[in-house]
């Protein structure tokens, strides 16, 4: 492999970049992802034509420190309060208790093992999987639905069953689930409508679920956090975890169900296989449940990335690709070499180090910042700029700002907005956020079953 | 066991039935794939689903204990529930009493402990302190010790089966139900709603009729029966699970309506059991995808599969379970915490009758 | 895209007493008890106690205790109708935009990454055609003036012969497929949509000369007439009008399983799309039906091999001679050098499949055995040849005594 120190290099660009851009709020490395081919589309000097490898190493790096650094924003920068959620999630309450700062160092502790994980999981990446996936493959899309059905059985009412008549504790009891049954179909209708029309411009196909997920999970959640009003306690900057090995293994097993069921089915996040695996393992603890994330993460993300370049000779019928980073970058170069594996697996490791040095710096001074600032205030600045990158994203494919394309931009604008309600309804119905996943599960699993051009008929969209 | 437990066996079962598995995976040219296997999975969970979203609010408790969070009264409490148990005493038929929890905030708790003391055949209440969700105590939130536990002597005898005291703390409170036994004792069922008309074999069979009619309709009578029969299987599977916890069900409903006990292998919430069935199902769904598909992948002999894919593992696993697993059963943070605060009142009163005997 | 935020949302506090609890709450050891927090009702916002009993109540509108209505703060109540009015009816603008919108035409050379997974209508020629009834697949190559893109469906061909959607080589069409590029498969359209698959127009063809065959031409439905030069192999032939030569594109996948039997020399009139590539143009006939035998009168020169030189390379000829060695070739077949007298020339290659299937083709091993051969003149090493591309064009004309 020619060069393999520029490549490197574009990893550790790639590595410590996201280091620093993923600590905003609501930014994606799907997203940011997007921003980068089109610049590439027009400045070919930003990766060079004749070695494919280094945008691949640059996006992995990327991904790498996302799955770790993604824990600061969700932390430390969206307390939700009394009136906005019902159950306060694990990674907040450690916020909530001031200890923010070690909520933040066992989710990248679980990111390491993550990496740890993916490195025992290789051989079964080229061996078993391959064979795994000759037989489940004809029958993915009744797994999903299996995994469907279990994500609308699963909810249960949160009510106190407090009321006089039956009617009264049944209606209080069903708010949350017909919320989230409501959320989840209407996720499906969306994602059915997008899945056979574009509804972006056509040159942004690649990207036309950006608008989408930004609205359901990011401008949600940024509106969320304006509204709240929590107060953030002092935090404390510990030297140690209260962590033992007992707990690191129950917390590292889920990690690594949830992540590689996420990894490996289509249209499965790292929240629904967390989902899953954390009631099959049945562990309660908050430290367990923060470590868990912490593996499932980096699991989900890095291991959908790293399927792609495990090479096709392997599988009996053609490679794998899973996740929105491969599908982006698959036009562009196909790893096809053993070597090419283990080198960016290598790259993994080295990220995955770097992102963990990185979280301990970054967590310090986000504690700073948001004692200083509220963190309403930063909600809006990343409002901002997540909504101007999704506004001028055809602009940025065009490479020009023109009347057509600000039209198309506000067309975008449009369908994130509708997205935004959308994502809106599990935070103030208190059901499950993970619903909105339906929005790529379901027309997934009706197009693997074939009754997508049956359906689409059906609803006009044919 | 937990939902997904019975979900994956619902499922498992279902994989079982080779044209079920052609059915779901056939690439029929120009042909759409059956769903036939969701079927165990959703009958499997159904019973569950039945009784917590649904059959749990047509129970009306006779009795209903609501305390006060701001100021809760023990006493009051215990009053509450032990007339339930008298009424039961005195009707000779089963009363209900349902406890609600005390929610301070969004995040906040008031736990208290329940106990039915088979010595003494007292309900005792205990306040305990202020917990989160995740039933993490705040110190120093326990009312002051006049505040702290009540009383109340039952006018019959308990027949304790239920052993162990009850933490009241987050979400909701358990509904008890007291009858009279044929010795006279008092017995009190958990959740007396909870695993009755639901889980019965005979429900099930009167599900999957439905199904069998609804399938036989929509993909022909040659073929319909098989989803009612799946969908009978994933329920029935269910309730075979439960028989291995403590309640047991009312597996014949309606025709014998009272709920049996179960065998008392494990708790449903034991984590170890959970995990293997639900790795069991996947074994065995991987299994019979396997040899039911065109072109089987792998030609292992059913022994060798076995050995290697569960046997094996498993048994890895549950060394690794005793070697470096719970030694010993620890009381939960709730009961301690009762416990501590009976033993401060008894020292209390010892030393009350202590400085009454001085004098 | 981003995905979902919180991965947190594996994690809900069930209830102690639900399903999924065993029925009894877990275990936590005291020792872990955070002191960090006081608390005091004070401290609990004025919201969420309701006003006229003063218990905590959280998010509910009516109070579960007393049922007092309770004025939530208004940012709150208003963002939660926003939420359900805008979700329906953005939906329905979304849906009804949906079912008016026509994916855009585009044109097929200007495809880029960009473009993935976007629905597009494209415009033009099915230039080649390939079927699977087995499989339900079809393949189709589509090609407008900017470029071509292939578009497939794996199993909606039954769909489309139930339309009768089935397009042929040489038809325009106007289809909506979502585009799939990828590094090792390429560009193709997905045909997910048959009946969204129109077939403008079958065109006549125009009638014309292989010689005279353009650029212009390329993507049109053309006849042209010539002689058999190669047979048929590896789903290709050659004709010629003795100036240029076309091939002819005989894929099974196509035009079916009656390829027709052409034998070199034979004349023929063909019918199809034509296209251009590496090979010079190519035709594509619809069917087996598009290749008719035809009268031609072009004939193949009788030429002496000391007449054949370096300037007939590519030339039909007939030579007469007799067998002087023969090379075996190690996978079967070989060559044969015949002379006439005036001159030697090499007859081959013989592969195998030509070889075996010349009667008496021991003979050809036999020194002194006469034959006629037609084939094309080439050169292998500095050494020309005469190529006869099929059994039929080698006749043993009399046996000679054994060497």
């Amino acid at each position: 492999m020619e060069n393999w120190i520029v490549i490197l290099l574009y990893a550790l660009a790639g590595t410590v970049l996201g280091g620093f851009l993923f600590v905003i709020p609501s930014i994606h490395f799907l997203n940011f992802s997007g921003v980068v081919i089109a610049l590439w589309g027009h400045y070919h000097g930003l990766f060079p034509i004749h070695q494919p490898l280094t945008l691949f190493a640059f996006f992995m790096g990327m991904v790498v420190s996302f799955g770790i650094m993604n824990t600061i924003p969700s932390m430390f920068l969206g307390a939700p309060d009394e009136s906005a959620v019902f159950v306060v999630l694990p990674g907040a309450k450690y916020m909530l208790q001031g200890k923010g700062y070690e909520g933040a160092m066992l989710t990248g502790l679980g990111g390491l093992l993550g990496i740890f994980f993916l490195a025992i999981f290789t051989p079964f990446f080229f061996f078993a999987l391959p064979k795994l996936h000759v037989i489940l493959g004809p029958h993915m899309h009744w797994i999903l639905a299996l995994i469907i059905v279990y994500m609308l059985m699963s909810e249960w009412p949160k009510g106190t069953g407090k009321g006089d008549t039956w009617w009264e504790k049944f209606k209080g009891a069903w708010a949350n689930l017909f919320a989230g049954i409501v959320t989840f179909v209407l996720s499906a209708f969306m994602g059915f409508i997008i899945f056979n029309r574009t509804m972006v411009p056509v040159k942004m196909g690649f990207q036309g679920l950006l608008p989408v997920f930004v609205g359901l999970f990011a401008v949600s959640s940024l509106i969320s956090a304006i509204l709240s009003k929590q107060k953030i306690p002092k935090q404390h900057v510990g030297n140690d975890i209260d962590l033992d090995y007992k707990t690191m293994w129950k917390g590292w097993m889920p990690g690594c169900i949830g992540g590689t069921l996420a990894a490996y089915l289509p249209g499965v996040t790292g929240g629904i296989g967390g989902l899953i695996a954390g009631h099959a393992c049945a562990q309660r603890d908050d430290r367990i449940f923060v470590m868990s994330q912490g593996v499932s993460k980096v699991v989900y993300y890095t291991g959908q990335f790293l399927l792609f370049f495990v090479p096709s000779y392997f599988f009996l019928k053609g490679g794998l690709k899973r996740g929105g980073m491969a599908i982006n970058l698959s036009p562009f170069y196909k790893p096809v070499l053993l070597q090419e594996y283990f080198f960016i697996f290598g790259i993994v490791i080295m990220a995955g180090c770097i992102s963990f040095l990185l979280l301990s710096f970054n967590s310090k001074w986000i504690i700073k910042l948001i004692a200083k600032v509220p963190y309403q205030k930063l909600s809006y600045a990343s409002l901002a700029i997540v909504v101007v990158m999704v506004f001028f994203m055809p602009a940025m494919i065009e490479g020009t700002v023109n009347g057509a394309v600000l039209l198309s931009g506000l067309q975008v604008i449009g369908v994130m907005c509708v997205s935004t309600c959308l994502g809106l309804l599990p935070i103030f119905y208190h059901c499950r956020r993970s619903n909105c996943m339906a929005v790529i599960i379901v027309p997934i699993c009706i197009s693997m079953s074939g009754y997508g051009p049956g359906l689409a008929k059906l609803l006009g969209l044919g | 066991m937990k939902g997904l437990t019975h979900f994956m066996s619902g499922a498992a079962v279902a994989s079982f039935f080779l044209p079920a598995v052609r059915m779901a995976g056939a690439e029929r040219i120009g042909g759409a794939n059956s769903f036939i296997l969701v079927l165990g999975g959703l009958f499997g969970i159904m019973p569950d689903t039945m009784d917590f979203k649904m059959g749990q609010f047509f129970t009306k408790a006779e009795h209903e204990i609501d305390p006060d969070p701001m100021d809760p009264d023990p006493q009051m409490m215990a009053e509450g529930l032990g007339k339930a148990l008298d009424d039961a005493y005195e009707k000779g038929t089963m009363v209900k009493a349902q406890m609600y929890p005390m929610r301070m905030g969004a995040d906040l708790w008031r736990q208290y402990v329940v106990n039915f003391d088979g010595e003494t055949n007292e309900v005792v209440i205990v306040i305990n302190e202020i917990v989160t969700t995740s039933q993490v105590p705040i110190l120093g939130s326990e009312p002051p010790p006049g505040k702290r536990i009540g009383r109340y002597k039952i006018k019959g005898e308990f027949n304790i089966t239920h052993g162990r005291p009850s933490v009241v703390d987050i979400m909701s409170g358990p509904m008890y139900g007291f009858k009279k036994n044929e010795q006279g004792k008092m017995e009190i069922e958990f959740l007396p709603w909870h695993r009755t008309w639901s889980h019965s074999y005979v429900l099930g069979a009167m599900l999957a009729v439905p199904v069998w009619l609804i399938a036989s309709l929509a993909a022909g009578w040659s073929i319909g029966w098989l989803y009612g029969v799946i969908a009978f299987l994933g329920f029935s599977v269910h309730l075979t699970e439960d028989l291995t916890g403590h309640m047991g069900g009312s597996l014949w409903w309606p025709l014998v309506k009272p709920r049996c006990n179960g065998l008392n292998l494990f708790k449903a919430s034991n984590p170890h059991a959970n995990f293997s069935i639900d790795y069991t199902a996947v074994v065995l769904i991987l299994f019979n995808l396997n040899r039911f598909a065109p072109e089987p992948v792998f030609t292992l002999s059913t022994f060798k599969y076995f050995l290697y894919a569960l046997i094996l593992p498993l048994a890895f696993y549950f060394s690794i379970v005793k070697i470096f697993g719970e030694k010993k059963k620890k009381k939960k943070a709730g009961v301690i915490a009762m416990e501590k605060a009976l033993a401060r009142e008894e020292l209390e009163y010892e030393a009350e009758e202590s400085m009454g005997g001085d004098m | 895209m981003a995905e979902e935020r919180p991965d947190q949302e594996s994690y809900q506090a069930e209830k102690p007493f639900g399903p999924d609890s065993g029925l009894e709450p877990p275990d936590k050891p005291i020792d872990d008890a955070d002191d960090s927090v006081g608390i005091n009702a004070s401290d609990l916002s004025e919201e969420t106690l309701c006003p006229s009993c003063g218990r905590f109540v959280g998010a509910y509108e009516k109070c579960p205790y007393c049922g007092a209505t309770l004025h939530k703060r208004m940012s709150l109540l208003i963002w939660k109708r926003i939420s359900v009015g805008g979700t329906i009816l953005g939906l329905l603008v979304m849906w009804f935009a949906a079912t008016r919108m026509t994916p855009s035409l585009i044109q097929i050379g200007e495809i880029q990454e960009t473009y993935n997974n976007a629905q597009v209508t494209i415009r033009g020629t099915v230039v080649d055609r390939r079927l699977d009834p087995d499989r339900g697949s079809i393949s189709l190559t589509v090609a407008d003036e900017s470029g071509s893109i292939g578009a497939r469906s794996f199993s909606a061909l039954p769909e489309f012969k139930k339309l009768g959607n089935v397009p042929r080589v040489g038809d325009k069409i106007e289809t909506v497929g979502t585009i799939q590029i990828d590094a090792v498969y390429g560009t193709s359209l997905n045909l997910d949509l048959p009946h969204r698959l129109k077939i403008e127009e079958s065109p006549e063809p125009v009638k014309t000369e292989i010689s005279r065959l353009k650029s212009a031409d390329v993507n049109k439905m053309v006849t042209v007439t010539g002689m058999v030069k190669h047979p048929p192999r590896f789903g290709k032939a050659v004709i010629t009008d003795r100036v240029n030569d076309l091939v002819v594109a005989l894929d099974p996948r196509n035009i079916g399983e009656e390829i027709p039997v052409l034998n070199t020399g034979e004349g023929v009139e063909v019918t199809g799309v034509v296209i251009s590539g590496v090979e010079g143009y190519t035709i594509i006939p619809a069917s087996g039906d598009d290749i008719q035998p035809y009268d031609v009168t072009i004939s193949i020169p009788e030429m002496a091999i000391k007449d054949i030189s370096m300037a007939n390379l590519g030339d039909l000829v007939e030579v007469e001679g007799t067998t002087q060695t023969f090379t075996a070739f190690r996978s079967g077949g070989g060559s044969v050098t015949i002379s006439d007298g005036t001159g030697r020339i090499i007859v081959g290659p013989l592969f195998a499949s030509i070889f075996d299937n010349i009667p008496d083709n021991h003979k050809l091993k036999v020194r002194g055995t006469r034959i006629r051969v037609k084939g094309t003149v080439a050169q292998f090493r500095g050494e020309l040849q005469v190529g006869p591309g099929s059994a039929e064009n080698v006749t043993i004309i009399t046996p000679e005594k054994q060497q």
